[in-house]
């Protein structure tokens, strides 16, 4: 009996499909409990099926899904295989449903894992297996914690301490029991509980708007004065969730905006209308700019296609170089067609939009995360996979730290309470890749003078 | 020139709770047993506290005893107070702790030693041990006298190279001044067994006629005492019980400590041995807890035969005379006339990594190890581990798998697991928290654990396990009867239920159900239970605590049959993991190091990370199919 567990199979956000991949025991009947289409417990072996995934009542996407029975599969388990649409969130929301009704998230390495020791890859590849899932944890491990902010860090590690320290009353006095009073203990250190419960809660919320995410892409909206710049901040702004949060300290860019684009957080950096000028203190201004573009990770670059090009267009072109860029061309309502055709060549992205109108944005969002999931600006499949796991967790913490509170309620003595405090603790460990070991032994002694 | 004094099946060396326990279980077992000891007149002593059990040491005794060991029995005839600890809290924290009669314990074990068939009891030191091609054929003592064994267990406690220290002074002692035995280390030592220094300590005895009991708060045994053994009834081993007392330090006495702090050893750099934190001397808490204005103390009678009084909580290797002035600081002892100072005791014991989890030493062969000599401390780990080296020596003997209980059996898997698994710096004592499925292994389901392995080893007899299984039918069979019990909510069940202040039914419900209210007990359930049975105690405590913690039971057993899986695949402890290219570094250094029997044990041990398990998982897999091959 091995658990049935999940990943998603392809690149995330690549090309048109996705394909999840389902491997264990209740594969079949897990699948086919989120699946609207034939019973897919009843059809052969190695049959493809369309339907649609659900969640509740909610069609999350429409599927083709491939049923394989073992042992010829690559696990040699049952395995499905779920094709859906290949948008990173949906796939993401397929996922979550697998999830809920009771899969867990693949170990990196674990199918072939599986399948090495399910015998179905040779041994010659033995070794190579080895080396792989090594490889693989160490950089899920590494992807985890580098996606997290510092200040997310922080708080886990604030919480963590704060679980820590009411195991360790609890044990301290079970052990000593003559020495340390726990009378009601449950009721005292309810609220405090329940405080931990609610911050859990607030974070997880932050995994879900990618929040916790210690780096959004930074991205620079850059023009003449007057070509639209701040429509385009203030329409983004107001279409897309805005990220509200402290991040002082890690940018000298004046951060107007924190987006978050399906899985993409934008940090839009506002900047000043560039051109040349004698003016000292616009000159500042235009400087920072242009210090802003060669920071930014993509550019978007307005352009007000209703008055010609001037030589300032020129400074902006000079100093965005080969960076990732896309030009939008502005005012479509009132377009002067001779500026489309000066416009240097290289770029790869050109957008015609209008802000008034509001027209050619959704082409901008669609460039936008074409250019982020090509993996040109960064690598966010591992972003990604870092971020549920670390959801995951949060939820696991958040289900011990709830189940605390129930026993409290329930009456039930202070001994059962230090049972799921120790889980929420060992599930917020995970997230910083720290093991339990001996932390609650040598948090009774540090802080409790214990035996006669 | 060396003459061969004696030849037998199993040697233990040493007659303190671990060979008491480890010459028992070989004997009984059928082995022609010697236990050859410093001194016969100090079987089974009591050297520090005078208490058997205590938090989750308790559920070690009742482990031993369903297993078929000595300790929980002895005990029972042979104590003078006995408290169930934790009784407010849940069912797996309960722990038994009795105040021995010390003089009686050590007599009583002395005449179960002496009664023992094929046991002999010998006063000897051991100088040496006897190792052929790697396997141990016997033991040598003073005069190159030889006993021959086929199998020997080395239960020394704090005696090798052992040395007492108070202040300025440092007596080449055992404790209470017995002799201390000097020559076994070098032998140990020369098979390349990687030995270390601890260090541990015991508070003053006090003349008990100089303690002013008026100014300090009695401490009562139970009314209803719940007997060690569960070949006993309360009602079999109920007595008369004396009153231990509770009195604090205060400020007067840190002072005194802190401006002699530099007279002690353990400061002054004169003890090197590690010392354990659960158990500090006095001087230790005042240094590291200085915001704490006093600490308790609790004076216990060593027995009924003296006058002493042990001092608990105030253990210390200060120089004589600041023991005097401390110890009269205290409320209740300001007359108070020391018997035996306090002092620290340092020993040589094995390093972890040279154990197996049978408790055999990995170097040697058919040779074992129990009690303090492995790192541990206290009277009830030492017995733990003796009775499992003597039962495991015997099995080796006999070509029977030797019996490893899991972490998830006993709290004697927790102990013996951690012994040759973690890292440890000092002494190890058992605590509750150490043990991952404490919901599962609680002190009154011990029979249920484990007497049928006491069974099928031999030590526990055919009717004893009879009356056993008579009880586990009893328990399903009650179970199950108030599972399928319908309560209706009719008049008479809501009206029960408003007099015991419970929320009434909405719909039919059955006894169990109304059972798992927390407010609800087996005992209240009765006037709601026409058809109840007459039940002995036991059998109803157990069906009231299955039945009321079933969710959490549930979740503890699901979590177990993982943990097993792993546990049950075997690594060879001959593997060199540097043959593993794709574990890291720093994990190939410990598994070399460890050595560990299953893959389970290997990742429990510090510096291996999970994916370093998944690498060792299909490396198994790898040299399982080439082995085919071949």
């Amino acid at each position: 009996m091995e658990a049935t567990i999940a990943a998603v199979a392809t690149a995330l956000g690549n090309g048109s499909i996705s394909i999840i991949r389902v491997s264990g025991t209740d594969a079949v009947s897990i699948v086919n409990g989120i699946f609207d289409g034939v019973d897919l417990t009843t059809v052969p072996t190695h049959t493809i099926h369309y339907g649609h995934i659900r969640e509740g009542d909610t069609i999350i996407d429409e599927v083709m899904v491939t049923v394989m029975r073992a042992p010829r599969t690559y696990t040699r388990e049952d395995v499905v295989e779920i094709n859906g649409h290949g948008g990173i969130l949906v796939t993401k929301r397929v996922l979550q449903a697998l999830f809920d009704a009771g899969v867990r998230e693949a170990e990196p390495g674990e199918f072939t894992k599986r399948a090495f020791l399910n015998g179905r890859i040779d041994l010659a590849q033995a070794e190579s297996v080895m080396d792989l899932i090594q490889a693989k944890n160490q950089m899920a491990i590494t992807n985890s914690l580098n996606q997290l902010s510092g200040r997310t860090t922080e708080k886990i590690r604030v919480l963590r301490e704060k679980i820590l320290s009411e195991i360790a009353y609890i044990e301290a006095a079970l052990d000593d029991p003559e020495y340390y009073e726990m009378s009601s203990y449950g009721e005292r250190i309810r609220e405090d509980i329940a405080a931990i419960e609610a911050r859990l809660a607030a974070m997880i919320r932050q995994a879900e708007n990618g929040e916790m995410m210690r780096d959004g892409i930074t991205t620079a909206i850059v023009g003449l004065p007057n070509a639209g710049k701040s429509s385009l901040l203030n329409y983004l702004a107001n279409r897309e969730r805005a990220i509200v949060t402290d991040i002082a300290g890690t940018t000298r860019d004046t951060i107007e905006e924190r987006i978050l684009m399906d899985d993409i957080v934008l940090n839009m950096v506002d900047t000043a209308g560039i051109r040349d000028t004698t003016d000292a203190v616009e000159r500042i201004g235009v400087r920072r700019s242009l210090e802003s573009i060669e920071r930014a990770q993509l550019i978007l670059y307005v352009i007000d296609t209703s008055v010609p090009l001037t030589p300032d267009n020129d400074i902006i072109f000079d100093a965005i170089g080969d960076k990732k860029t896309i030009i939008l061309l502005n005012k479509t309502d009132c377009q002067n067609s001779e500026v489309v055709n000066e416009l240097p060549s290289a770029f790869e992205h050109v957008i015609h939009t209008s802000l008034t109108e509001e027209t050619g944005l959704e082409a901008l969002k669609d460039c936008i995360r074409e250019i982020v999931y090509e993996g040109s600006v960064e690598p966010d499949e591992d972003l990604y996979v870092a971020n549920e796991r670390q959801r995951r967790l949060l939820i696991a913490a958040r289900d011990a730290v709830q189940r605390v509170l129930d026993t409290i309620d329930e009456g039930f003595a202070e001994d059962f309470l230090s049972i799921d405090l120790t889980e929420a603790y060992a599930s917020l460990g995970k997230i910083l890749g720290e093991e339990i070991e001996e932390d609650i032994i040598n948090k009774i002694f540090k802080d409790f003078c214990m035996g006669k | 020139m060396e003459r061969v004094y004696g030849s037998f099946d199993i040697i233990v060396i040493g007659g303190g709770h671990a060979g008491c326990e480890a010459a028992l279980a070989a004997a009984r077992l059928g082995m022609d047993t010697a236990l050859i000891t410093l001194s016969v007149e100090n079987i089974a002593i009591m050297p520090c506290n005078p208490n058997i059990g205590g938090t989750s040491k308790g559920h070690l005794v009742r482990e031993l005893d369903a297993l078929g060991g000595e300790m929980g029995k002895n005990i029972d005839k042979t104590f003078i107070q006995s408290k169930m600890l934790n009784r407010s809290k849940g069912p797996a924290v309960h722990s038994l702790r009795a105040q021995a009669d010390k003089a009686a314990y050590s007599n009583s074990m002395r005449r179960v030693l002496e009664a023992q068939d094929r046991l002999t009891l010998i006063q000897f030191e051991v100088t040496d041990l006897i190792i052929e091609e790697g396997r141990i054929r016997g033991v040598k003592v003073h005069g190159d006298g030889i006993f021959h064994a086929k199998a020997v267990i080395i239960a020394t406690g704090t005696y090798l190279r052992a040395r007492c220290v108070y202040g300025e002074v440092s007596v080449h002692s055992g404790p209470d001044s017995l002799p201390s035995a000097d020559y076994l280390t070098e032998a140990l030592r020369r098979e390349g067994i990687a030995m270390q220094r601890y260090k541990t300590g015991t508070p003053a005895r006090i003349d008990g006629r100089t303690v002013n009991y008026d100014v300090m708060i009695p401490q009562h045994g139970d009314e209803r005492i719940v007997p060690f053994s569960f070949t006993n009834t309360p009602e079999a081993v109920a007595r008369e019980q004396v009153d231990c007392y509770l009195t604090y330090t205060n400020e007067r006495t840190h002072e005194i400590i802190m401006e002699n702090i530099d007279r002690s050893p353990l400061y002054s750099g004169f003890i090197e041995g590690t010392g354990p934190r659960y158990c500090p001397s006095l001087e230790d808490k005042v240094v590291k807890f200085a915001d704490k204005d006093r600490h308790q103390v609790f004076i216990e009678p060593e027995g009924m035969y003296t006058n002493e009084v042990y001092v608990a909580g105030m253990s210390t290797s200060l120089p004589y005379d600041v023991q005097v002035a401390m110890y009269r600081s205290v409320r209740g002892l300001e007359n108070a006339q020391i018997v035996k100072n306090g002092y620290a005791i340092e020993y040589d014991c094995f390093e972890g990594k040279e154990l197996l989890p049978t408790l055999a030493l990995k170097k040697v062969e058919n040779l074992y190890s129990a009690g303090q000599m492995n790192g541990s401390s206290g009277y009830e780990e030492a017995a733990a581990q003796g009775l499992m080296a003597g039962i495991n020596a015997v099995r080796k003997l006999r070509g029977q798998e030797e019996i490893v209980l899991k972490r998830s059996d006993a709290y004697i898997g927790v102990l013996i697991d951690d012994l040759c698994t973690k890292e440890s710096h000092e002494p190890y004592r058992m605590m509750t928290s150490r043990a991952e499925y404490r919901l599962l292994l609680r002190q009154d389901n011990a029979d249920m654990r484990l007497t049928p392995i006491g069974h099928e080893i031999g030590l526990i007899d055919d009717e004893r396990y009879a009356a056993f299984c008579e009880k586990m039918e009893a328990v399903k069979r009650e179970e199950l009867r108030l599972k399928n019990t319908p309560v209706g909510a009719d008049k008479r069940t809501q009206a029960f239920l408003s007099a015991k202040g419970s929320t009434p039914l909405k719909t039919g419900s059955s006894l169990a159900e109304l059972l798992k209210r927390p407010e609800m007990t087996y005992e209240m359930l009765g006037e709601l239970d026409d058809e109840r049975p007459d039940l002995p105690p036991a059998v109803c405590e157990q069906v009231a605590i299955l039945i009321k913690y079933e969710g959490y039971i549930n979740r503890q057993e699901s979590a177990v049959a993982r943990f097993k899986k792993l546990e049950n695949k075997r690594l060879d402890p001959e593997m060199d993991y540097a043959e593993i290219g794709s574990l890291r570094i720093e994990a190939i250094q410990k598994l070399n190091e460890f050595k560990p029997v299953s893959i389970g044990q290997a990742s429990r041990i510090a510096g291996v990370s999970p994916a370093d398990i998944s690498v060792l998982m299909v490396y198994l897999e790898k040299r399982r199919r080439s082995r085919e091959k071949h």
